[in-house]
């Protein structure tokens, strides 16, 4: 088990490294400089502020100097936003973000378990069909348009919701949350849905009734615990794509989260921001596939010695 | 003790050998059918898949020759026809430069569906020629070729995307303006050939594994092994026997990543970094629309509900054909 | 007399899938008495397995008992309530399977699974009490170092040992009737020896009466007291394990035997049976079997067999036994 942590550890810091040193050199060898969009800058005011962000140095002495400065917790400045450290926008941003994220990925683990489950004991009847309509539609429609139209329906037209938040009361989660859980609630129920089905048809499930044990334990001990293996799975790659909603559904809520953040750097191109966002996120990604990873050796057991 | 209870009045002669012909009447053969035309059966029979496959070749129908039959082009601009709600000379609608919404819409899918398709095609080619190589090859260079596949798996895609997006945009430009650019680049524009660029380096780890896998699992099989001892080669063993063999995983794998190649598209665009003005994809129709929200809300539902019908369809239908072609379904 | 254990009468299973009504078990009837081994013996779509599964209630959702009655100690199995068939299932009747990697639920340890076996015999008994009669359990069926072995999960286990913890889980409630279907099918032949072997032993020690499936009649020559010759959802034969092997009657059953490898005749050809297994979809009106039969009548093909039976309790379902057929050469006994 230790070897394995210890493996499945030096592979995320290579994939970290491989990542940070991708960023960095995509955002350096690029021609061009954040500066040069601004036409009102003279030739020495522009010396200046290549000299002030170190973009006037050797790019190996720059990658080192960078490297050093992450190492320490420095994401640099951000040039947009002078004077402000992109490591405070960080740590001033990112709350937001993580609290609407672990809502929208409670409400899409809690709901979606508990669809896929219903809509695979039920397989074939109306409930199964009504929520098999309902999250194929969930995995096919984008999230902006989820955002969207449920701000305009709920919020504009029957003004039910604040359409504009800080986050600071509960039904100000509820339009950015459903917005951003929508597609991996449907995703998890479609998961749940199939694994179930195939769990409640293996022989083990047969075993269990042989033995004269109820259904009630034959479906919730033996069926859902085998049942919910591969939304663990699956819980690395949603995290993926809730940061990744994050960024639309925080720009249209206006929620001043990393996401929208990000989103307003990338077009201003503040490349320090844009560098230090996604050293910052794809650390954390790359963390949580980690630990899910280690997590999954826990819950099943089939794993733990084979590898 | 079961007795047929009209067994007497059995006659005599019936008690006699049957001949062959007699036995053989009774044994009804079901018909073999080949692989392909299985499938197709069993394609047909799946009325969501077939439903699926009508409104993509209508959305497709649309997107190719709909512009063409429009009076409208697509970056017309109608002086004094500015955000109009859908009326008869314009059923989308105009947006706020005064262009017809619905030819915008066409050209956006037009747009979408190719970015999906040669996505799809490109990310095909590349997944297959590196899983099959890696899976054929084994030993120490299929070990470092899936660790290469492991890391490009674990880096966080769209952020990649993004930063290769907004990277790629400059040189990409400067090329473009050059004079010895090929012209059907510079139709093509910056966002679209960045977006390409991007989905093309990151997106095949899917296929490749699922080449690989197959690959492995089919080398161990006794017909392959059959095959080698009967002294076939290495590219006749690959061509007559393997890839036969996993082209209903490839199609499906390659069917499923149309529409998450335009829900990529369609995500870039939204968040300004897709098509370039005044081309339209249905994300960037979005993101124009998202300012006028609240006063015209129809210049959003035209774009988003095309683009989530699209993508419905197009997983609808990926997953009948996978249903239809997926070997383990069979009895 | 001696009481029976199990009775069923005209039994009928179907599946009703989208493809049509497969009649995978078309009215059987048979008894089994305490303490004795009924070995049941067909191909694969034969209905031996539904058969039995119909006993424990296992028929899944398309399938269907459409017809007859299963009787145990007395008792219509059919008129049970929940709790009864609970009680029922595990406690009087246990069942292990054809494949022990499948069966146990990988997620759980062993002793966790045998212990859900004696608290749903023994209701709530103490952590001790369990663990002793797990032991003891694992002892029983020949697994060493039963200590170490109740914490571990299925997928440490051999396949042999799977199996062997399939039963001990199935002694776990002390039943009267083990049903077998294919034990040892997945398993390698010696480990298939000696799961037998452990059977034969368990059976004389506790006395159980055990149904086992196999398409071996070799199986079933070694452990049967009597045996049940299935093909397309009825029982073709039935009869003592001496009287089926040395007076066989029914073509199929006298092909079964033909094409059982005899270590003892060097260099003799086995003979397979020729022919298709049937289509249960499309089951023939006359007898299953008739289009391989090699002795097929005329009659064979439109109707029916009837029983026919001799004075030792052995039955055949076969036209070939009726008075008015018995002219040609090929039906007199060759075997």
């Amino acid at each position: 088990m230790l070897k394995y942590v210890l493996k499945r550890l030096l592979v995320s810091l290579l994939t970290l490294w491989v990542m940070f040193t991708l960023t960095f050199f995509l955002m350096h060898l690029t021609p061009g400089s954040p500066f040069l969009g601004d036409n009102k800058i003279t030739p020495e005011i522009f010396a200046n502020l290549e000299a002030k962000y170190g973009l006037d140095k050797p790019i190996l002495v720059q990658y080192e100097k960078y490297a050093q400065n992450i190492l320490k917790g420095d994401f640099g400045e951000s040039i947009k936003l002078s004077g402000q450290n992109v490591g405070e926008i960080i740590s001033r941003k990112f709350p937001y973000s993580l609290k609407l994220g672990l809502f929208a990925s409670a409400i899409a683990i809690v709901i979606g378990t508990i669809l896929g489950t219903v809509s695979a004991l039920k397989k074939n009847t109306s409930a199964d069909r009504v929520i098999m309509l309902v999250v194929t539609i969930g995995i096919a429609v984008p999230s902006f348009v989820v955002a969207t139209v449920s701000m305009v329906l709920f919020g504009v037209k029957l003004h039910m919701f604040p359409t504009v938040s800080n986050l600071d009361t509960l039904s100000s989660y509820i339009l950015p949350g459903f917005a951003l859980s929508f597609f991996p609630l449907s995703f998890i129920t479609r998961l749940m849905r199939s694994s179930m089905l195939d769990v409640i048809n293996q022989d083990y499930i047969r075993t269990a009734r042989a033995k004269g044990l109820s259904e009630r334990v034959v479906i919730f001990k033996h069926g859902l615990r085998n049942g919910i293996l591969p939304v663990v799975t699956y819980a690395g790659p949603m995290v993926a794509t809730v940061l990744t909603g994050s960024f639309v559904i925080e720009s249209i809520f206006s929620i001043p989260g990393l996401g929208s953040s990000f989103v307003t750097s990338i077009t201003a191109k503040d490349y320090p921001t844009v560098m230090g966002v996604t050293i910052f996120l794809g650390t954390l990604l790359i963390f949580m596939n980690f630990l899910v990873d280690i997590l999954y050796r826990f819950v099943d057991p089939r794993i733990n010695i084979t590898k | 003790m079961r007795e047929m209870d009209n067994t007497a009045v059995l006659e005599n002669k019936l008690f006699m050998p049957a001949t062959e012909s007699e036995k053989a009447t009774v044994e009804i053969m079901r018909p073999s059918v080949g692989y392909w035309k299985d499938a197709w059966r069993r394609l047909r029979a799946n009325k969501v898949a077939i439903g699926a496959l009508v409104v993509i070749l209508l959305v497709l129908l649309a997107a190719v020759i709909g512009p063409m039959l429009s009076p409208y082009k697509y970056d017309q601009i109608i002086k004094g026809s500015e955000n109009l709600s859908p009326n008869f000379q314009h059923i989308f609608g105009t947006d706020s430069l005064g262009r017809d919404l619905f030819t915008r819409t066409m050209i956006g899918a037009r747009i979408s569906i190719a970015v999906g398709v040669v996505a799809a095609i490109m990310i095909s080619i590349i997944g297959i020629l590196y899983g099959a190589v890696s899976g054929f090859l084994g030993g120490w260079a299929d070990i470092v070729m899936m660790r290469i596949v492991d890391i490009v798996y674990s880096v966080p895609t769209v952020l990649i995307v993004i930063l290769l997006q907004v990277v790629l945009k400059d040189p990409i430009d400067k090329y473009l303006s050059s004079a010895n650019s090929p012209a059907f680049l510079k139709g093509l524009g910056v966002g679209l050939i960045s977006i390409f660029f991007v989905l093309a380096l990151l997106y095949w780890v899917d296929m490749a594994r699922i080449v690989r896998g197959q690959i492995l699992a089919l080398k161990e099989q006794e017909y392959v092994l059959a095959a080698k001892v009967l002294g076939a080669g290495s590219r006749d063993i690959i061509s007559k026997h393997l890839i036969p063999n996993c082209i209903g995983q490839i199609i499906v794998v390659a069917t499923l990543k149309i529409p998450e190649a335009i829900f990529v598209e369609s995500f870039l665009s939204f968040i300004g970094l897709g098509v370039s003005i005044p081309m339209a994809s249905l994300g960037s129709l979005s993101q124009a629309a998202l300012k006028g929200i609240y006063s015209y809300p129809y210049m959003l539902i035209f774009p988003a509900a095309t683009i989530s019908v699209i993508i419905l369809s197009m997983n609808l239908f990926g997953d009948g054909l996978r249903d239809a072609l997926d070997p383990r379904m069979k009895k | 007399m001696v009481k029976e254990l199990l009775k069923i009468n005209d039994l009928k299973v179907s599946f009703f899938t989208p493809a049509g009504e497969v009649k995978a078990v078309n009215g059987i009837s048979y008894t089994l008495e305490p303490g004795k081994v009924l070995g049941i013996v067909g191909e694969s779509g034969s209905g031996k397995s539904v058969s039995s599964y119909s006993i424990m209630g296992l028929i899944d959702k398309p399938g269907k008992i459409i017809w007859g009655s299963i009787t145990f100690n007395g008792k219509d199995v059919s008129a049970m309530n929940r709790s009864e068939r609970l009680n029922f299932s595990g406690n009087e009747v246990a069942m292990i399977f054809q494949d022990p990697m499948t069966c146990l639920n990988p997620v759980f340890t062993v002793g966790n699974q045998i212990a859900e076996s004696l608290r749903h015999k023994y209701g709530k008994i103490s952590k001790e009490e369990v663990r002793k009669r797990s032991i003891e359990l694992l002892t029983l069926v020949g697994i060493n170092g039963p200590e170490k072995r109740l914490s571990q999960y299925p997928h440490e286990f051999s396949g042999g040992m799977r199996q062997r913890a399939m039963i001990a889980m199935a002694l776990a409630g002390a039943p009267k009737l083990l049903i077998a279907d294919e034990p040892t099918t997945a398993l390698d032949v010696t480990i298939q020896a000696q799961i037998l072997e452990l059977l034969k032993d368990i059976q004389k020690k506790t006395g159980m009466a055990i149904v086992l499936i196999t398409h071996d009649l070799g199986i079933v020559a070694d452990m049967a007291d009597d045996v049940i010759v299935m093909y397309g959802g009825r029982i073709v034969e039935q009869g003592s394990v001496y009287s089926i092997f040395h007076n066989s009657r029914h073509p199929y059953t006298k092909g079964l035997i033909r094409s059982l490898p005899d270590l003892k005749k060097k260099g003799e050809k086995l003979i397979p049976i020729k022919g298709n297994p049937i289509d249960l979809l499309n089951l023939p009106k006359g007898c299953a079997f008739a289009p391989r039969c090699e002795s097929c009548l005329k009659v064979c093909i439109n109707h029916m067999p009837a029983e026919y039976a001799t004075e030792d309790g052995h039955r055949t379902a076969c036209w070939l036994y009726d008075e008015r057929a018995d002219n040609s050469g090929e039906v007199k006994n060759n075997g």
